[in-house]
């Protein structure tokens, strides 16, 4: 008889799921020898473990189908999204998906490890105490390339954040996390505009809109290029209406000229005019190549915002000084301790932003989609 | 269902069955009873019913169906209910595809398309068919290797089609159905295994070149036969081998209504 009576006359019984022999688990599961527990999201647990085969370091994400509400939808849409499209694509500033696996009821992923991220090196302020033009360069071109081959691919990320740019000891940039990403272009779909964490949700996206492009990436680059200059969150608001006050008063309240049927957006709101500051006012260390590239990855209007092809192409990325060479670029103090050999877990959690601190401001909240 | 080409309608279409009216619909796509023959046919077939009645998008069908036949390629019919199975791959089709299909309704469409006049599921009853769906999921993309994403012939189709329209005329192309009949051949065409070894571009241009024979329509072409140029997988032994195979498949349409 079936293996899985269902529709026909023995409703009650369970499948199981170990009898499919064709598909070695096991030896997938040696393959993996793991090393250490690296934390703990809303929809997974990340080891590090040992590649037997190719003696590689690798990061396994454990996806969660244990919680009964959870297990009655199935895998989610979050793990299924980051395995469709990170089969499609390859690029070197993009995390790799070096393997998928199932094993009982659990669908494990197989990532690059990756030893920090760049909320790290922002945050470690007493061992980095200086991110000289050169470093902000370089990661900056990397965080673009990536971004322009995804966007060159018709795909969104739509949750960029320093946490989500991982950088390893050889100094590769590598934008991770593709738990939002999603296929554009399709003019008849509708898109959710609760993505993107908030500090880093572009105008539009906080105006309601349905259907945006690349520019809500690009936005959260300019966001984070800003971070990287001053070391703290460029625009920290604490609501949807705050974070556009924020943004307003930074950089001007935008008008019919500026931004024209900003008013037919669906979650539009009129703000009291602000006149806002020239970006060289708001930056005035930064140099003008700089400035010009603030400012057009933080134009207001999506249709004036740079895609990251002519942001890179921006005189910015051609003049002195050049960026700084991988291996050299600063690393925070919790993964230098571990490359000299002492391993102390608790430095690299310490200066991660703890889940709770981002619940009340958008952080888990963008995560649950509607479609 | 509507899902089989226009072209393969019985003559006597709207007749009376048993001396009660049935709709047009009913008469020509009259309700199988799929437990009865069970072959990869037949199966393909209720996913398709499936699908159908959920109104799901074109491409979450042929995804599904395409998950359904890579599954039973190496498996027996007989050793997991294929309608478990049908189900399971078109929720996972609907989450790949992003195409917003609620599992609470394909459990009940599923159990209904079986169990055709039956009252509603019962909760308990219910749940453990759900649950069922869940769990077979993991099965399901297991057995796939995790290749979820499908290239899918239809955009070739379109592209080819827009080729041809360029190259024979907007009038000629709208004065026949071909595009109309192309795309049904193409949907058919998910009723059969062989979705899963052809190449797409390949399926596209048969389901072209068997829509443009049925109405008689000949592509003037210095190359022969014309469709070589669109892809170098088209040989033409490799389209009419394709194009005999999805023929054979509203013979075995007419088997499966023939005994219900």
């Amino acid at each position: 008889m079936y293996n899985i009576c269902l529709f026909l006359d023995l409703p009650k019984t369970k499948m199981s799921l170990g009898c499919s022999g064709r598909i070695r688990v096991e030896e997938k599961l040696k393959r993996y020898e793991k090393i250490e527990f690296l934390g703990e999201g809303q929809f997974a647990t990340v080891y590090k473990a040992l590649d037997t085969e190719t003696q590689q370091i690798v990061a396994v994400k454990k996806i969660k189908l244990g919680s009964r509400e959870e297990a009655r939808d199935g895998i989610n849409r979050t793990a299924l999204r980051e395995v469709k499209l990170l089969q499609e694509v390859k690029h070197p500033n993009l995390i790799g998906l070096l393997d998928v696996f199932g094993y009982k009821s659990d669908v494990s992923l197989v990532f690059d490890f990756m030893d920090t991220d760049l909320e790290v090196i922002i945050k470690d302020t007493e061992n980095i105490s200086v991110l000289t033009p050169p470093n902000i360069k370089a990661y900056l071109i990397q965080t673009l390339q990536g971004l322009e081959f995804l966007h060159k691919h018709w795909i969104l990320h739509r949750d960029i954040k320093p946490n989500n740019l991982l950088v390893n000891t050889e100094g590769v940039l590598k934008v991770g996390d593709f738990g939002l990403a999603r296929f554009f272009g399709s003019p008849n779909r509708p898109y959710s505009h609760q993505v993107v964490t908030r500090w880093y949700r572009c105008p539009e996206l906080l105006f309601g809109a349905r259907q945006y492009g690349p520019g809500v990436d690009t936005w959260a680059v300019g966001c984070i290029l800003a971070e990287l200059l001053v070391r703290v969150p460029y625009f920290p608001g604490d609501s949807d209406l705050a974070q556009l006050t924020t943004i307003f008063t930074a950089l001007g309240t935008p008008t019919d000229t500026s931004w024209p049927g900003m008013e037919t957006l669906p979650d539009y709101v009129a703000f009291k005019p602000m006149e806002g500051s020239a970006m060289k006012d708001l930056f005035p260390a930064a140099p003008d190549d700089l400035i010009e590239l603030l400012e057009a990855l933080l134009a207001i209007n999506p249709l004036h915002r740079s895609d990251c092809t002519a942001a890179l192409k921006l005189p910015y990325f051609s003049n002195m000084p050049p960026p700084t060479p991988g291996p050299l670029l600063p690393l925070p103090a919790c993964v230098k301790r571990q490359a000299g050999g002492a391993e102390k877990e608790g430095a690299a959690k310490s200066l991660k932003r703890k889940i709770i601190d981002t619940t009340g401001l958008g952080g888990s909240l963008a995560k649950r989609l509607q479609f | 269902m509507g899902k089989m080409s226009a072209t393969e309608k019985p003559p006597s279409a709207d007749i009376q069955s048993n001396g009660t009216s049935t709709s047009v619909t009913e008469a020509v796509n009259p309700s199988v009873d799929y437990t009865k023959n069970l072959t990869t046919f037949s199966c393909a077939r209720y996913v398709m019913e499936v699908c159908h009645k959920l109104d799901t998008n074109v491409l979450t069908t042929a995804t599904a169906l395409t998950y359904f036949h890579t599954f039973y390629k190496n498996v027996p019919l007989d050793q997991f209910d294929p309608f478990t199975i049908g189900c399971t791959c078109i929720y996972l089709a609907s989450k790949v595809v992003d195409d917003d299909i609620r599992i609470r309704d394909i459990v009940n469409v599923g159990f209904n398309c079986i169990n055709r006049d039956s009252p509603p599921l019962m909760l308990e009853h219910y749940f453990t068919m759900r649950d069922s769906i869940t769990q077979t999921e993991l099965l399901l993309m297991r057995a796939l290797g995790f290749k979820l994403k499908i290239d899918l012939p239809h955009k070739y189709l379109l592209h080819y089609l827009q080729s041809l329209e360029d190259w024979l005329g907007r009038d000629l192309l709208d004065s026949v159905p071909v595009k109309q009949t192309a795309w049904s051949l193409l949907q058919d065409a998910f009723h059969d295994p062989l979705v899963t070894s052809c190449q797409p571009e390949l399926l596209a241009v048969t389901c072209i070149h068997v829509a443009l024979e049925l109405y008689g329509v000949v592509v003037p072409s210095e190359v022969d036969p014309w469709y070589t140029v669109l892809h170098d997988a088209c040989t033409k032994d490799r389209v009419l081998d394709i194009a005999l195979k999805l023929l054979g498949l509203y013979n075995e349409e007419k088997l499966l209504t023939m005994f219900p």
